[in-house]
């Protein structure tokens, strides 16, 4: 079999305008690289649905079009995956639950349109925590994802086939949604680089609802430049989604180096708390060094109502959470339960054999936040802390900061099981990342190093639609790091 | 601190329209307390006005907990003229096929 392409996105699309590489020999040995991932004794399992037979066929004309000199779409033959929670025509729909069993989805997302257009090949669906609910990718009806670093240990989630998959060299590109972190989170684990938009950056139009206040689409890459590019392409206005705002997307690619002399990064010291971990503190530490020595002004700064984030996260997403989910009832979608004898019990029955544990778990919560005389104390009171939180943020911007810095995780990747069973701790993956959720701010995560072979990510947080000051910082910093891993070793 | 008990659970369950077997109920509601307790930080946070609540108050009123009883009081299939495999059987709409030779003639 062919090596996997190991290149950046950027150097592919040189590769292929130049000739030296056919789209059709770019797609055959990406979708052979996914097969073997798949044929070890310990797969990693990335993706759930592979591309089918009209991929040739897109391949061959994206060649002739390369071939006559008129080809000059952004992503022209770039192989692309999709989180199995944005829809595809022609191709299921799981958000890996027995709940969307046979769904297929009669249209397409806003945003895998966009890669249409810009002539990206869709190779197929990846896996991810059930609904996007989880933190590791196990909590999924099709199995766990593996990482690529190490076969032992989860990818993060929910986005952990999209981090898997570019992390493995499967695909140099993908697209996850990130509620709370799911594109962060598995991005730092991974060694990729991983960007949740500002809210309404974005179309969220054939995104499977989670918590309509938080979700957001984001690019997940090998490289902060391709992230940047794959942003540009699928951000902006979009009619079908009213949450999306009309606001100019610029080339994030353009001015990506501009660096980062009279930066003002801000370091709220709440995400350093006294029980990080050592190895992932002093890879913090030694970049913000980094981005000091490159004109970056380096600033203390608090978040004081930061410690509640999680927990009014949660309160929110579940509710929200729960009221989505509603439709999955056994009547629209997928499964329904059979030899059952009221259209109640259809709704009841349906919904228990088909959802699994962990969204069961966020339904209950949600529904109980949600109920009579529970209402303001969980729901109404996530919904005032998530405000003190926006309000400190603004008030740190307000001083001069332009970006913050943090880990993305505490920690590097555990292992598959470790946490399956403890939902406490596993909620506590996102306590850095769920913030810019909240207060529906971009933040990046990118690779800032490794302890024992697993990587660890860097986190900053921009002002609202300042995606490309947060680009910039990133770059800048990435290029500071000489051995980041760029590969998952498949 | 709040309590959620097994009888809290249940009630929930018939809210979100969701069967939990015996050992999912027992589970959920030792997994919901331990996650409820975490969740007890969010009151040491300051007072604000939230965007639910507003300067002015709640504008639509809560309703009760309630289910409605299932109209349904007969099986699905004998209410249908035809069925088949969970599904009414209905007669094909003349401009179905009208359609789909307009999305021929497309193509």
């Amino acid at each position: 079999m062919a090596e996997p392409p190991t290149r950046t996105t950027h150097a592919l699309r040189e590769e292929l305008r130049s000739r030296r590489l056919r789209v059709g020999d770019l797609l055959r040995t990406t979708l052979s690289a996914i097969d073997a991932s798949d044929a070890d004794a310990a797969p990693i399992n990335a993706f759930i649905t592979r591309g089918g037979s009209q991929l040739e066929e897109q391949a061959a004309a994206l060649d002739r079009s390369f071939d006559s000199g008129d080809e000059a779409r952004p992503l022209a033959g770039i192989p692309v995956a999709i989180k199995d929670n944005i829809s595809v025509r022609g191709m299921p729909t799981t958000c890996a639950s027995r709940v969307l069993e046979a769904y297929e989805p009669p249209y397409e997302a806003a945003a895998v349109r966009r890669l249409r257009d810009a002539g990206a090949l869709i190779v197929g669906k990846t896996n991810l925590d059930e609904f996007a609910m989880g933190s590791s990718t196990e909590n999924g009806a099709f199995g766990p994802t593996r990482n690529p670093h190490d076969r032992g240990r989860v990818p993060g989630g929910s986005s952990g086939g999209s981090a898997a998959a570019v992390a493995a060299n499967l695909v140099p590109l993908a697209l996850g949604s990130d509620t709370g972190g799911s594109v962060r989170q598995p991005a730092s684990f991974c060694g990729v680089v991983g960007l949740k938009p500002t809210y309404g950056r974005v179309s969220r139009y054939g995104l499977v609802a989670f918590a309509s206040s938080l979700d957001q689409i984001g690019p997940l890459g090998r490289t902060v430049e391709d992230t940047a590019l794959l942003l540009g392409v699928i951000a902006g206005r979009d009619r079908f989604d009213s949450t999306c705002v009309d606001s100019p997307v610029p080339d994030y690619t353009e001015t990506i180096d501009a660096g980062v002399e009279g930066l003002v990064v801000g370091v709220p010291r709440e995400f350093f708390p006294e029980d990080l971990d050592p190895h992932v503190e002093a890879l913090c530490r030694a970049a913000l060094d980094r981005l000091e020595a490159l004109g970056a002004v380096i600033r203390d700064v608090s978040l004081p109502n930061s410690k509640y984030a999680v927990p009014a996260y949660y309160l929110v997403a579940n509710a929200e959470a729960s009221s989505n989910l509603a439709r999955y009832d056994g009547v629209r979608y997928g499964l329904r339960a059979k030899d059952v004898q009221s259209a109640q019990a259809v709704y009841r029955e349906t919904r228990g054999m088909g959802f699994g544990p962990e969204v069961k778990r966020r339904i209950v919560l949600g529904t109980y936040g949600l109920s009579a005389g529970f209402y303001d104390q969980y729901y109404g009171r996530g919904q005032q802390v998530r405000r003190l939180i926006a309000a400190d943020f603004e008030q740190v911007c307000a001083t001069g900061v332009d970006v913050l810095f943090t880990p993305t995780v505490p920690g590097v990747a555990f292992r598959l099981g470790e946490r399956i069973n403890d939902p406490v701790q596993m909620y506590l993956s996102d306590v850095f990342t769920v913030t810019a959720n909240l207060i529906g701010a971009p933040a990046i995560s990118l690779p800032i190093g490794d302890h024992d072979g697993l990587p660890v990510g860097g986190q900053f947080i921009g002002r609202h639609f300042q995606e490309t000051v947060v680009l910039q910082a990133a770059w800048a910093l990435e290029s500071t790091i000489s051995d980041r891993p760029l590969t998952g070793g498949v | 601190m709040m309590t959620i008990s097994r009888t809290d659970l249940e009630r929930i369950a018939v809210l979100a329209q969701l069967k939990l077997s015996e050992d999912e109920a027992d589970g959920l509601a030792g997994d919901c307390q331990a996650i409820l307790e975490y969740f007890e930080i969010v009151r040491e946070a300051g007072a604000v006005e939230s965007e639910v609540d507003g300067p002015v108050g709640r504008a639509a009123p809560l309703r009760e907990d309630r289910f409605d009883c299932d109209p349904l009081v007969e099986r699905l299939e004998d209410l249908a003229p035809d069925w088949r495999e969970g599904y009414f059987i209905l007669p094909r709409l003349p401009a179905l096929d009208a359609d789909a030779t307009s999305d021929d003639d497309d193509v």
